[in-house]
């Protein structure tokens, strides 16, 4: 593959955080980070915490949407690559969802405390509607596999592009077969960056 | 002791990494060593357009903070704007500063904010809503005296500094007082770096200027370097890694930080303990609070020819800044970790543990 030659972009890359009592979904945003920078762009991560129950569900959506990414510091980040729910939300002209598996999609899990009232209903409304302008508002949309991008397309309609992300994440940080990882991770890029 | 659950709350500035995240991580630490689970909550916060200040506190006012990862949260450590606007029953505030630009910078060259109508009413707008958040607080802590006194000054409320000791502390070392003066922070306007540049225009001895730092005056500053034939005077080195930190600190005759008020500057202490003098500025802030003046540096008027002068007094005599740079490390040893997590803890401990009977 000729690598195409690029001019070094501000790129964040955002997605929700539960808690490290909850595992670390950082995981693939920290390679991706580190991916990017290695290719020579400016890249960092952002994360906020994602609560459980239908209420915080839509309260941390709206949160998201609040930000606008569009500078830092009087300087501009040329792209937002979201990772997962509702990092999708933030304002930014320029955004990218790589939705690696479900876990990272918007959960359907809508019964927990509430569920059935007129109130539950009209906040999960609320929060399909706000995901799928979100995602809408993304120049490109990625699912990891097959199974996400089929409950993406159930879910809001949206039809996702597959973008596997690599094998054996975890082994490579572990030292595994980096060359192999990274060309993977060059092809990953390359269609992210679009 | 019961250890706690705390969220130390930060206001993220994308691309930009200064002293309040080293301030949160080492208290983050601090904490932990002291039993307590600890975890950093983020939230990016942009300032451009100005309205957008606004949306980014009401982010974090939506935010629920009370439960992460399924767990009851006890304490949350607010410390920049907009990140006291999280709503707790324990919150604590440990502030590093409110929105500079509407509050002392105002009316500065440092500040965007003008005498307009719609920015006027913006600044008291947010001025009122900080005054309401902050006396939310159950405790209300500073960095520095200079955070205080402007909380007192513009928002009514009283607070207790509490300093805290530079992440080098443990490795800075003094060396020999070379020919170069020493200017570490990150290149931005409020930091006076084009003070210190021209400072060194018209200097008579052979005292270089070495400037460790990055930021958006990076470009700017150059330029102004080069405009003034001053390439083999003023070298920009642009960010640094800690160990040639460590190195230019030991090395250099002096530290020149003169930034305008800044809320507490690690740099001053950092050089106190290489046993290095300080040059500050009159209206500098929080460096005031550990520089005295012919003691343990020198304070002089916001200048070149103010900061000139006293780049010359050390350039010229080398016993004087040894002499200055031994009593100034008394002030910086002091300093520690542990009292400032005490205090921030024990002032949560005055309520009664969340779900229990008060």
């Amino acid at each position: 593959m000729t690598a195409i030659v690029r001019t070094p972009l501000r790129v964040l890359v955002a997605g929700a955080t539960a808690g490290p009592d909850d595992g670390t979904p950082g995981a693939l945003t920290d390679a991706l980070v580190a991916h990017l920078r290695r290719r020579g762009h400016d890249a960092e991560s952002i994360g906020l915490p994602l609560g459980a129950g239908n209420t915080r569900r839509l309260n941390d959506a709206c949160a998201w949407r609040l930000l606008n990414l569009s500078s830092s510091n009087a300087c501009r980040i040329d792209l937002v690559i979201a990772t997962g729910f509702p990092a999708w939300c933030v304002r930014h002209p320029r955004k990218v969802a790589w939705i690696a598996h479900e876990g990272a999609l918007a959960p359907d899990d809508w019964n927990d405390g509430g569920a059935g009232t007129v109130a539950d209903a009209e906040r999960r409304q609320r929060l399909v509607q706000l995901d799928t302008r979100a995602l809408t508002e993304c120049s490109r949309v990625f699912a990891g596999g097959v199974l996400t991008a089929e409950r993406l397309r159930r879910w809001s309609g949206i039809e996702a592009s597959l973008l596997a992300p690599p094998p054996h994440e975890a082994d490579h940080a572990a030292g595994g077969r980096a060359g192999d990882q990274s060309r993977v991770w060059d092809s990953i890029i390359e269609q992210l960056l679009g | 002791m019961t250890p706690l659950r705390i969220l130390i709350l930060e206001a993220q500035v994308p691309f930009v990494h200064g002293g309040a995240e080293i301030l949160v991580r080492e208290l983050a630490a601090t904490l932990g060593a002291h039993g307590h689970d600890v975890q950093i909550v983020s939230v990016p916060f942009t300032d451009h357009p100005k309205d957008e200040i606004f949306a980014g506190a009401e982010a974090w006012r939506r935010l629920d903070v009370t439960r992460v990862g399924g767990r009851d949260v006890d304490l949350v450590i607010a410390t920049k704007f907009p990140t006291y606007f999280a709503r707790h029953p324990r919150k604590v505030l440990w502030l590093v500063h409110q929105y500079r630009a509407a509050y002392e910078l105002c009316g500065t060259r440092f500040s965007d904010f003008s005498h307009s109508p719609r920015d006027v009413a913006l600044r008291a707008r947010l001025i009122a809503a900080d005054t309401r958040m902050l006396g939310e607080c159950i405790g209300r802590f500073t960095i520095a005296q200079t955070v205080s006194d402007r909380l007192a000054q513009y928002n009514g409320l009283d607070s207790e500094a509490l300093y805290s000791p530079p992440k080098l502390a443990g490795r800075l070392r003094a060396g020999p007082y070379g020919d170069y003066v020493l200017t570490v922070t990150r290149l931005e306007h409020v930091k006076r770096v084009d003070l210190a540049i021209d400072a060194f225009a018209g200097e008579r001895s052979s005292t270089r200027l070495v400037i460790a730092g990055d930021g958006s005056a990076r470009q700017s500053l150059r330029d102004r370097i080069e405009q003034r034939g001053l390439q083999d005077r003023v070298t920009l080195l642009g960010r640094v890694d800690d160990s040639q930190l460590v190195e230019l600190y030991a090395n250099c005759r002096a530290v020149l930080f003169a930034p305008y008020q800044e809320d507490y500057g690690y740099v001053t202490l950092e050089a106190f303990l290489c046993r290095k003098p300080v040059i500050t500025a009159r209206d500098s802030g929080g460096p005031l609070e550990f520089v005295r003046d012919g003691v343990t540096g020198l304070i002089c008027d916001p200048t070149p020819e103010g900061l000139r002068e006293a780049v010359d007094r050390f350039g010229s005599d080398r016993a004087f800044a040894e002499e200055l740079g031994r009593q100034a490390y008394d002030v910086a040893s002091d300093i520690s970790w542990n009292r400032v997590a005490e205090r921030l803890v024990a002032a949560s401990r005055i309520h009664a543990p969340l779900g229990t009977p008060a």
